[in-house]
């Protein structure tokens, strides 16, 4: 098998158009490195280095425009793998999760691990269980399959209702992220941060939906694996001499033990997830790094793998990707290249977070306030740490120092005395990831509004360029609640993309996994499995964040874990107590099982056209 | 016209395959890190070798299993006639 197929329809030019981006950010960073030698003042590098590459996306937006049903929904199923690729590891990582997890492994070491094993073992499931024969399908969303897979409007409704919790959760969390992020490089600006950048995240995605999002989403992940890697392997050189920090770092993790013994950040604790796993808010450091299972017990590990595992496998956003590849065959190709990609970068987090603390133990804690060095005050300034000591004499005693975890991955760069345009760099990937998996929401749960909602029921008879309207206009009112709930819930970013995926695992893993491999499976039990795995799932979240006790040990964060097993038996037996599927739904099943010849829905389009069956 | 004789053996070939890879996925993702401390004990790269096994090895078998599992589905699907490429 080769990965680089061509496919007939495919822009040739696409490579060459990348290579130019990357190299255009690449001389955009040494033309800034050679500006702030000239003295050109910190404020106007943090503007060009975050503000450049926005723009950029914001250009993309504008000028891939359609007004293509095909185009806007699926991107006219003409996305080479490789860049399929890159858009599905842009919305599975996102700034939400790649800055909390490079936190969660600066706090607790090695039992942040659930998160990056749980992506990449998701992708696996992804492209086994459901890729092609959800691409076979051919439907514009997921709601779309399982209105096609059950032949019922009432279904779609409900997986499309359900959909959009899950999917607003995630937005919400990623604008909370972005706006941190941007509100350190851009002090100044801290009240319109949040709208401007909702404004650009938009405006990537208006007027060319899906297929001006794929072409953005590249572009950004280029930027977050720049972003992510110059600065460590300069440090890997540095420290180790090895310009790959993810096989390098192993030789620091000793001499970082012995420091970590030596500071006395020796806490293991038998505690709930919930409160091991590190929030937003500043906290000391405790717990040794390689130490696996000590602040998170072998069950919570068990549990958290498994809800991120399930629940990327059935991401809305990603389900929406299927569709977009040229061919059943492009789109497990496109699996092989994101789990290429998202392997990378899960092997890059617990090296950056090591190289973190190493340097932090090694040259911050455990000096007096009075001997801080000057980047100490730099760190504070951006407000990455918050240094107390001894009121009376700053001399005396260490200095008590703080760390925020999503802002944990700036230390790095600060700590070695980089130009400021390396710290930039770090900023304006983490502003990447958060504005790709942002628009990857805004674009999936925009589409399902309008295919799933808007068309089937509210107007069986719009055209198809009201159609598009309406998925436009819904991403601004998508917008707005999510920045209302990133303002008015505060809730920690990371805690929101778990219980996300833990509410997305138990409202549709067991769901879709049947409707592809189980004949047996019948609406009624398909409805029953949904609802009854969305409400377990959603009432014991609400239950243990209400500060209930949590069941069976099973912590809350982790909600998946009974979400699952509610949903699976809810969809077995309602499918027991309803008549069997009739022999069009048994064919239906054995069509998506053939890989050649065209999609289930475009054959469903045409037999509309003539009359001969309803609107898909 | 496709052959209900090809398309039942594509059809049982492909779900034995998915189904193994879904067991082998769990077992990586859920079962090797139960494991690893026990290994800690020897390190290799100067890593502890659970930890190794745990971070890279399994993201680097996950990764690989993916490509080998999507060549071996292709493989089937031409062999029996079912293939999507043009």
């Amino acid at each position: 098998m080769s990965l680089n197929t061509s496919y007939p329809s495919v822009n040739p030019r696409l490579g060459t158009s990348f290579g130019i981006f990357t190299s255009a950010f690449a001389s955009l960073v040494l033309m800034l490195v050679i500006l702030e030698q000239l003295g050109l003042e910190r404020e106007w590098i943090s503007k060009l280095i975050i503000g450049l590459p926005v723009l950029f996306y914001a250009g993309i937006g504008l000028l891939v425009r359609t007004s293509n049903v095909e185009d806007f929904f699926i991107s006219g199923q003409r996305v080479p793998p490789l860049y399929n690729g890159f858009a599905l590891s842009a919305n599975l990582v996102g700034g939400a999760g790649l800055l909390g997890t490079i936190g969660a492994f600066f706090f607790i070491g090695y039992d942040a691990m659930p998160i990056i094993l749980g992506w990449c073992a998701g992708l696996g499931l992804m492209s086994v269980l459901f890729a092609p024969y959800l691409r076979k399908a051919g439907a514009y969303t997921m709601p779309g399959y399982i209105g096609i897979r059950f032949t019922s409007r009432f279904l779609r409704l409900l997986s499309a209702a359900i959909l959009l919790v899950p999917g607003l959760m995630l937005l919400a969390a990623e604008l909370s992220v972005g706006q941190l992020i941007a509100g350190i490089f851009l002090p100044n600006e801290q009240g319109l941060l949040l709208q401007a950048g909702l404004f650009i995240i938009i405006g990537t995605v208006f007027f060319g939906g899906m297929r001006s999002l794929t072409w953005t989403q590249c572009a950004q992940f280029i930027v977050v694996i720049l972003g992510l890697t110059i600065p460590l392997v300069v440090i890997s050189l540095m420290v180790t001499n090895l310009p790959l920090p993810q096989l390098s770092f192993g030789g620091v993790l000793d001499e970082m033990n012995q420091l970590e013994v030596a500071r006395g950040l020796t806490a293991r604790g038998t505690r709930t997830l919930s409160d091991v796993l590190p929030g937003g808010d500043p906290s000391v450091l405790a717990r040794l790094f390689t130490d696996l299972f000590g602040s998170v017990s072998a069950g919570d590990y068990f549990s958290l793998t498994l809800c991120v595992m399930l629940g990327s496998a059935v991401m809305p956003s990603q389900i929406a990707r299927l569709s977009t590849t040229p061919t059943v065959s492009g789109v497990r190709k496109s699996f092989v290249w994101a789990a290429l990609i998202v392997g990378f970068v899960a092997l890059t987090i617990p090296a950056y977070a090591a190289f973190t603390k190493f340097q932090v133990l090694q040259q911050l804690l455990g000096l007096p306030l009075a001997q801080v060095p000057e980047w100490g005050r730099l760190l504070e300034q951006l407000g990455l740490v918050t240094l107390s000591g001894n009121q009376l004499d700053p001399a005396l005693g260490a200095a008590r120092v703080q760390f925020s975890r999503d802002s944990v991955a700036l230390i790095l760069p600060v700590l070695n005395n980089f130009p400021f345009v390396l710290i930039g760099i770090v900023g304006a990937a983490a502003i990447a990831a958060v504005f790709g998996a942002a628009a990857g929401q805004l674009v999936s749960m925009a589409n399902v509004f309008s295919n799933d909602i808007y068309y089937p029921v509210l107007n069986r008879s719009a055209s198809p360029s009201r159609r598009l309207l309406i998925a436009r206009l819904s991403m601004i009112g998508f917008g707005i609640v999510a920045l209302w709930l990133a303002n008015r819930t505060g809730f920690d970013p990371l805690r929101m993309v778990i219980w996300a995926l833990s509410l997305c695992a138990g409202s549709f893993f067991a769901v879709l996994a049947l409707s592809i491999w189980w004949r047996g499976l019948t609406g009624f039990g398909a409805a029953i499995g949904m609802m009854s795995g969305f409400g377990a799932t959603a009432a014991y979240i609400l239950l243990t964040a209400g500060g209930g006790y949590p069941w069976f040990g099973v912590d809350g964060l982790a909600a998946g874990m009974l979400g699952v097993p509610v949903s699976l038996l809810g969809a077995f037996t309602g499918s027991m107590l309803s008549p069997r599927p009739d022999q069009q739904a048994l064919d239906l099943i054995d069509e998506m099982r053939v890989p050649s010849g065209e999609t289930i829905h475009s054959r469903l389009l045409r037999l509309a056209a003539r009359g001969k069956a309803p609107k898909p | 016209m496709i052959d209900d004789e090809q398309r039942r053996l594509h059809g049982s070939r492909s779900f034995k395959l998915a189904m193994s890879m879904v067991v082998v996925f769990f077992v990586l993702a859920l079962i090797i890190p139960l494991l690893a401390p026990s290994l800690n004990t020897t390190s290799f790269f100067r890593f502890p070798l659970g930890l190794l096994i745990l971070s890279h090895g399994t993201i680097i078998a996950i990764i690989a299993l993916i490509y080998w599992a999507s060549a071996r589905q292709d493989t089937l699907d031409r062999r029996h006639g079912l293939t999507s490429e043009f």
